[in-house]
């Protein structure tokens, strides 16, 4: 059930005229950046600041407004003999496949195409659009967490843009402060530890560390690189960005198991 | 006749130098002799012993492993057939002492020793002048050409190639040490300590060599005034080009591309005083440019292009003029951590300029200020380049741009250039520019 659930709002999410736009406005920025810039890493950090900056906010927003338009169907589904559990599953692949659909025709495509020509930046390519497919299904599971906390819709966009603008750029003013204040210690490893606790951070910091650019940010990067060079840094990155996928989508489920609707 | 001849080619001097042919030294007695493993001298050291003042010396092909050789004569040594001098890893292979007049050509050496108590060099010069280095190969050697209170020297096209281990387990390939007029021209280095390396040398040229590779720097100096540095390459070096302590230096033409790396410059200068920096090419390193402690220093007519940071001045460093540069598409253009500015930036193209030009004259109108206030952070507190490229970044930046009180002031160009400036390969002072119109 959960499975024919899904794939229905799949299919009703596949038709809405959202998603195509944010698949064109990926599709056409990144042939654009590839047909106009030469160099492979200046291309890939454009694409890279999207992922950062676009990616979390369509999500969340499509996700949320998606929810609570289709607030009446999910009642009328809920009256029938269906188990919740299937109906919010089905609703949670329905928009989360689409979402990374759309990020693997609009990013993977082209990069596809044109990193055949650069076999070494593969890897970083394939990097960047699963660090993106994990970025928007973290902010699917938040806008799910919203949707079934908040009646009122208007609220839970208000809090769903105060969690994006938070993760994205309050929490890096966070760790500017935390440094300037605490600099007159090693403040590296402290630095490095608060970015693996925001996935934003640790997505561009897992993406930069691939790239020549990671000479600039000096002993900080040795102190990243070290760690995630060792088997906790492996298992602590991704442990945390599962968390950050896992965390949200649950407390959603169990809000939605005990709802009263 | 013939032997005036050999005298006179075996002591040819630098172009623009006097030399002093010393006629005791060099006796009439007609001197050639050739060495080869099937000759009647086979052994070179056995050569070296029986050959006159002023002989040439024909080394044919072949692998001649003799242990340390010591010249103390005047004498020419032509390599044919690529003759090999082997130093099995041991021990110094030609030492050349107290002679006036000496060259050699045509030798490949490799395999010098290595020692943690002493330099061992494949070919060292020591207490000499008058001497001519070139067409020779050095492979897998310690240090490579040691130069030791040797004057008027010349290392000319010279390949040389070492093993690429570790710094303390790999010498220079070329060092010169206490000496003046050596000219260094044309020379390929690689896979050094470091590629040249000069400690008080003066009144010295170093020219179009190609210095790559190396674990440490792709040259270094020190206390060396009066010397110019044109038309070289020192690329992929653990660190750059170093050089400091020094007057009256002149580079220019060079290129200084891919040192990438944490602690990695393109050219750092330390404590260097009255010296001029043109028309240079810096590509692709960390840190292009990095002036300490230097005072009175010429910046002019280079391009900075793709570097992480183009310019980095410490406040120490006065009376600098930055002047005519093309600073292009660098993460960081500028960043010093002085509050206050005491070098000039004068009309250099900044790609990041962002300003306005209303009476078309080339200038913009807005002053320039290369220097970020994300940039002044990362200078200030290094940690926090782990936003770099983050989204508080940009965001810092669309802030400046709105409310420009923001912007460090200590870095300012009040006459940023609106075009690229073109300089023509013959002349000292921008010809054609996009937008220069004197």
């Amino acid at each position: 059930m959960t499975w024919k659930i899904m794939r229905w709002v799949a299919r009703d999410v596949l038709r809405s005229s959202w998603i195509f736009f944010y698949t064109a406005f990926f599709l056409a920025l990144s042939i654009a950046f590839f047909t106009f810039f030469e160099e492979p890493s200046r291309i890939l950090l454009s694409l890279l600041n999207l992922v950062l900056m676009v990616v979390p906010l369509v999500s969340l927003i499509f996700s949320l407004t998606y929810l609570f338009n289709n607030r009446n169907f999910i009642l009328l589904t809920l009256t029938q003999p269906v188990a919740r559990r299937s109906v919010f599953w089905g609703y949670w692949g329905g928009i989360g496949g689409p979402l990374a659909l759309s990020l693997l025709v609009g990013m993977g495509l082209p990069m596809v195409f044109y990193l055949a020509g650069h076999v070494s930046y593969a890897p970083l390519g394939a990097l960047m659009v699963a660090g993106g497919i994990l970025l928007s299904q973290i902010f699917l599971g938040i806008a799910l967490w919203l949707a079934f906390a908040f009646e009122d819709r208007l609220k839970a966009l208000a809090v769903g843009l105060l969690v994006w603008m938070a993760l994205t750029f309050f929490y890096d003013g966070l760790i500017l402060t935390v440094i300037i204040l605490a600099s007159a210690y090693p403040v590296e490893k402290i630095a490095v530890g608060l970015s693996f606790l925001n996935p934003l951070d640790l997505v561009r910091l897992l993406v930069l560390m691939q790239m020549d650019v990671a000479a600039l940010m000096g002993f900080t990067a040795a102190v990243f690189k070290k760690f995630l060079g060792s088997a906790w840094g492996t298992v602590t990155a991704v442990l945390a960005l599962m968390v950050w996928v896992v965390f949200p989508t649950f407390q959603a489920a169990v809000r939605f198991q005990r709802k009263d609707f | 006749m013939n032997a005036l001849l050999l005298v006179l080619m075996m002591v040819v001097p630098p172009e623009q130098e006097v030399v002093e042919i010393d006629l005791l030294q060099t006796p009439s007695a007609p001197a050639a002799l050739t060495v080869c493993p099937t000759c009647e001298i086979s052994s070179l050291r056995e050569a070296l012993e029986r050959a006159p003042v002023g002989a040439t010396v024909y080394v044919l092909g072949g692998v001649y492993r003799e242990s340390t050789l010591v010249v103390r004569k005047s004498l020419t040594l032509i390599g044919e057939d690529n003759p090999v001098l082997d130093g099995e890893g041991k021990y110094e292979i030609l030492v050349v002492d107290s002679v006036n007049g000496f060259r050699i050509e045509g030798f490949t050496f490799r395999g010098s020793g290595i020692s943690f108590m002493e330099d061992q060099a494949a070919l060292r010069i020591r207490n000499s002048k008058n001497c001519i280095i070139q067409n020779n190969t050095f492979l897998d050697n310690f240090f490579a050409i040691y130069l030791e209170s040797a004057n008027t020297c010349v290392v000319r096209n010279n390949t040389i190639r070492g093993p690429g281990r570790t710094e303390n387990f790999s010498g220079n390939a070329i060092h010169v040490w206490s000496s003046y007029n050596i000219l260094i021209e044309g020379n390929h280095l690689s896979r050094h300590r470091d590629g040249i390396y000069l400690e008080f040398v003066r009144d010295s040229k170093i020219l179009n060599n190609i210095s790559e590779d190396h674990v440490r720097y792709g040259m270094h100096f020190m206390f060396s005034d009066d010397n110019e540095f044109r038309g070289n390459v020192f690329r992929r070096c653990g660190a750059g080009v170093a050089v400091m302590y020094s007057r009256r230096t002149r580079l220019s033409e060079n290129r200084f591309e891919d040192n990438w790396g944490g602690a990695s410059y393109g050219l750092l200068l330390k404590e260097i005083y009255d010296s001029d920096v043109e028309q240079n090419v810096f590509r692709r390193n960390t840190v292009a440019l990095y002036v300490e402690g230097s005072d009175r220093m010429l910046v002019r007519g280079n391009v900075f292009e793709k570097n992480g940071w183009a310019l980095r001045v410490l406040g120490n460093s006065m009376g600098m003029s930055f002047m005519y540069n093309n600073v292009l598409d660098n993460t960081f253009e500028a960043s010093t951590n002085a509050s206050r500015n005491y070098n000039a930036y004068l009309y250099n193209f900044w790609s990041a300029y962002v300003g306005y030009d209303l009476n078309r004259d080339g200038y913009g109108d807005v002053p320039h200020r290369p220097m970020t206030l994300f940039t002044q952070l990362v200078e200030q507190y290094p940690a926090a380049a782990i936003l770099l490229h983050s989204p508080l970044e940009y965001l810092l930046q669309y802030a400046e741009r709105l409310l420009p009180v923001l912007l460090p002031s200590a870095i300012e160009d009040d006459r940023p250039l609106m075009g690229r400036i073109v300089w023509s390969k013959s002349e000292t002072s921008p010809s054609d520019t996009t937008a220069l119109k004197p």
